[in-house]
């Protein structure tokens, strides 16, 4: 019976690894939704202004320009993204370029630009929508 | 490859055992200059549609070389790869992990209902095509049992844009935003303008190269033994149900990745109606490619394929052009699938029919009197 | 107990099952305020609207052709019989007689060359039998399309030309037959009397037709042809006359379940229609090479019956309309478990 013993755990290793790896697609194939705000927030009693416009740039995607008080979007694929924050300065011309990394498992997730450019820990936050 | 003989025998042979593709390329040889499309934008419509459509005509093979005709069945591993796909695109899995994923789900469920479709059919000895071709209706009506009504209350469905208004049942249409196009474009390839879906014809090649070894192992051979005489593999010891059953279980499968391919492909799924437009276009397809329900080779693929899609993409216009009714050209091409089927069949049946009155014929003038081969 | 026993496997227990569900639906009906008059009106009228298109099942069984799949072929030649008869113009029950007789000539023409192609296909009629079936409804598409007929009933609006999809028997012969000494009982219960004696004449026809020589013979070929053969009947004849009686009684039958239905539907209204027709038979009883008229009755009754309380019952109990899905399920169900009973059958012999 040790053949018929050997058999029967070689399938189900087979069969663990392959769920080991439909969890590892599973990971990096998921989209995440990332809700961009350019809206004044205040956070632990410190505020920060909405950004006068700003531009974000995220690998293969388009870029996104967001107005004041208003929310972009952009759909990513995969826990890691990196993403580069441009501010311009009411005469148009950049003002600050820094690249985030942002890495989640949320499906959607909510940042405050203004805090993000600010450094602020809370910055970004796991969102749900209403409803669900 | 055999010799063409240039003889008139030779010649009226060829035309008769190819009559099919041959009637084909003629009345497309018509149609093209009526429909008024250029080269180029039909050579791209072929292109991609042939990515599309061969892995599930492909895996149309295997049942034939075992004997067991054309597998409509095949409908049944389509509507696996829909159920992965619609999973992967509730939990927002995209790209090449997204399809990987939705094969990695379709699989067991496709080689269950494989397996399933293989035992009926086993029931059904001298009738598989039939009782394939039932079955597919049949389960047709759990896969909308399941769809229609499990998802979204029984089975849990994140996303509620696939849903439908009142609450459970996945919608007509799923955009399968996340993994569209995602095989095809995964090395973007463009030659004088026509776009090239370069991993997706590998992929098919692959399975080519797959299906030319299979053809050779044990199990292979087993097949082509029942292929050609159940009764003869039986008493060589090819254990017949079980044969029989695999080859219906490997079909399955591949038709579900064949589907997989096609949707990523489409982008957009017709929850109710992909699965059976399938079936029916890949087998009229392989028919129209020359083969036969009991033989069929790579080349019937790909050259029924090219004619099928071809007629397909052309009819509605030269329609329009010849009467003025782009309808009229529509229901062409709906006659010319189901015509083409039933052409094949009857051609098939009768010359089966004409063997078996020679051979008893033969034996009833006695051995040893030969019967003259004039068909 | 044994002749219980007996009767179980005679019948084979999907027929039991779907027999007790509809008795349980009749049952369940009152509680889920679905009225049993209305249902079992409704019952009655779609068992007279489609008891001929089963018939037509019989003669092909009987002979050996196997389920006739190809039954829309019989279906257009009784819709060119109707649609050639209202551009003639005839109404009433001159209309629907003229229908009657224009649909007969067309159903012998197809019948017989339908016949002559089953012939060289045997053992492989069913398959044959459903891309025939499926190509001529095609072909027919286009031809509704062309055709020049100009009645202002039938042809699309704007003066266009071709037929419409569906086409009003209103002002013609509507339920000429159903009213024909309809019994009435109470405000929601109609008995379509005049169908069912129109039904009842042809299920008499056949029966007689079956007790003839021709159609002794025609039960032999089918169940031991090659005792047939020895005998000297003509094989091929006799399947050809099954298969022109077949598509004789398949035009009938869409003449008479358009009179109640009424509505001529052309294009690809006649595609699926052999299915229901084939399971009906089926589930009365009749196996791939054996029928006869009592498979006919039950087996339409059953059927009928289950399509009717299924949606009215279930829906109310579950607010969900499930009917079409349920019958997907019985009607295919019911067809496979025939297709893989025969071997069975066989190897008891």
């Amino acid at each position: 019976m040790e053949t018929k013993k050997r058999r029967t755990l070689i399938r189900i290793s087979l069969i663990l690894l392959i769920i080991l790896f439909s969890m590892f697609l599973y990971r990096i194939g998921k989209t995440h939704t990332l809700l961009l705000d350019n809206k004044a927030v205040t956070m632990e009693g410190v505020s920060f202004a909405a950004l006068e416009s700003v531009v974000v740039k995220a690998g293969r995607y388009d870029p996104v320009e967001i107005y004041p008080r208003e929310r972009g979007m952009l759909t990513t694929k995969g826990p890691r993204q990196r993403i580069t924050v441009e501010v311009y300065n009411k005469a148009g011309e950049l003002s600050s370029s820094r690249i985030f990394r942002i890495t989640t498992k949320e499906e959607m997730i909510l940042i405050s630009l203004p805090a993000l450019v600010a450094d602020h820990p809370q910055a970004i936050s796991p969102f749900t929508p209403p409803g669900q | 490859m055999k010799k063409i003989k240039f003889t008139k025998e030779g010649l009226i042979h060829f035309l008769s055992s190819n009559a099919v593709p041959i009637m084909f390329i003629v009345l497309s040889l018509f149609a093209i200059p009526l429909s008024g499309f250029s080269i180029n934008y039909l050579v791209q419509e072929l292109l991609t549609r042939l990515g599309r459509n061969s892995f599930l005509v492909l895996s149309l093979l295997i049942p034939i070389i075992a004997g067991m005709g054309l597998n409509f069945g095949m409908v049944l591993g389509a509507m696996a790869g829909q159920i992965g796909l619609l999973f992967v695109t509730d939990w927002g899995v995209a790209g090449i992990p997204g399809l990987s994923l939705a094969a990695i789900i379709a699989t067991p469920l496709a080689a269950l209902l494989g397996y399933l479709c293989g035992k009926i059919l086993n029931k059904a000895k001298g009738r598989e095509m039939v009782t394939g071709f039932i079955l597919a209706f049949f389960m047709d009506g759990i896969y909308q049992l399941l769809v229609l009504y499990g998802m979204g209350s029984v089975i849990p469905i994140k996303s509620s844009g696939l849903v439908l208004s009142r609450g459970y049942g996945i919608r007509n249409a799923v955009n399968l935003v996340g993994v569209r196009q995602s095989l095809d474009d995964l090395i973007p390839l463009s030659i004088a303008g026509l776009k090239i879906p370069l991993v997706t014809f590998m992929v098919i090649a692959f399975f080519c190269l797959f299906i030319v070894w299979f053809r050779k192992t044990k199990l292979g051979q087993d097949m082509r033994a029942l292929g050609q005489d159940m009764a003869v593999g039986d008493s060589a010891g090819i254990p017949v149900e079980r044969t029989r059953i695999i080859a219906i279980i490997i079909s399955t499968i591949l038709a579900c990745y064949g589907q997989i391919i096609f949707l990523q492909n489409i982008g957009t799924m017709n929850t109710y109606g992909s699965h059976n437009q399938t079936g029916m276009f890949s087998i009229a397809a392989l028919l129209i490619g020359g083969a036969s329900v009991s033989r069929a080779s790579i080349s019937n693929v790909f050259l029924g394929v090219i004619l099928f899609h071809l007629m397909f993409v052309v009819s509605p216009m030269a329609g329009k052009t010849l009467i003025g009714s782009a309808m009229l050209g529509e229901y062409f091409r709906v006659f010319i699938s189901y015509g083409i089927i039933a052409i094949a069949l009857v051609l098939h049946a009768w010359k089966r029919q004409k063997e078996r009155e020679r051979e008893r014929l033969s034996l009833r003038l006695g051995n040893g009197t030969a019967v003259k081969a004039g068909e | 107990m044994n002749r219980i026993k007996t009767f179980i496997q005679d019948a084979g227990w999907p027929r039991i099952i779907i027999g007790l569900f509809l008795i349980a639906l009749f049952i369940a009906a009152p509680s889920v305020k679905v009225r049993v008059d209305t249902s079992l009106s409704d019952t009655f009228t779609r068992f007279g609207m489609n008891a001929v298109m089963v018939l037509a099942m019989v003669p092909m069984i009987q002979a050996g052709c196997g389920l006739n799949f190809g039954l829309p072929l019989g279906i257009i030649a009784g819709l060119l019989g109707a649609v050639l008869t209202i551009e003639i113009g005839f109404t009433g029950a001159l209309g629907f007689l003229t229908a009657i007789i224009i649909a007969s000539g067309f159903a012998l023409i197809f019948g017989y060359g339908y016949g002559v192609l089953l012939n060289r296909v045997k053992g492989d009629e069913m398959m044959i039998a459903t891309y025939v079936g499926f190509s001529s409804v095609a072909f027919m598409c286009m031809v509704w399309l062309l055709v020049p007929l100009k009645s202002p009933n039938m042809i699309w609006g704007y003066g266009g030309s071709g037929l419409r999809t569906t086409i009003t028997v209103e002002d013609y012969w509507l339920k000429i037959l159903n009213d024909f000494l309809a019994v009435k009982i109470g405000e929601k219960f109609v008995f379509p009397t005049g169908m069912f004696l129109f039904c009842a004449l042809l299920c008499l026809i056949i029966w007689a037709f079956f007790k003839t020589k021709t159609g002794t013979a025609l039960t032999a070929v089918g169940s031991n042809p090659d005792f047939a053969r020895a005998s000297g009947i003509k094989i091929n004849k006799m399947r050809t006359i099954s298969v022109v009686l077949s598509t004789w009684l398949g035009a009938i039958g869409i003449l008479v379940y358009q009179q109640s239905f009424g509505f001529i539907q052309l294009y690809m209204g006649p595609f699926y229609m052999a299915f229901p027709a084939v399971a009906a038979i089926l589930i009365g009883g009749a196996s791939v090479n054996k029928a006869s008229i009592s498979n006919v009755l039950i087996g339409t009754f059953l059927f009928q019956g289950i399509l009717t309380m299924t949606p009215s019952v279930i829906n109310s109990v579950i607010q969900t309309d499930m009917s079409e899905v349920i019958r997907i399920i019985v009607s295919n169900g019911m067809i496979i478990y025939a297709l893989t009973r025969v071997v069975k059958a066989r190897a008891v012999k």
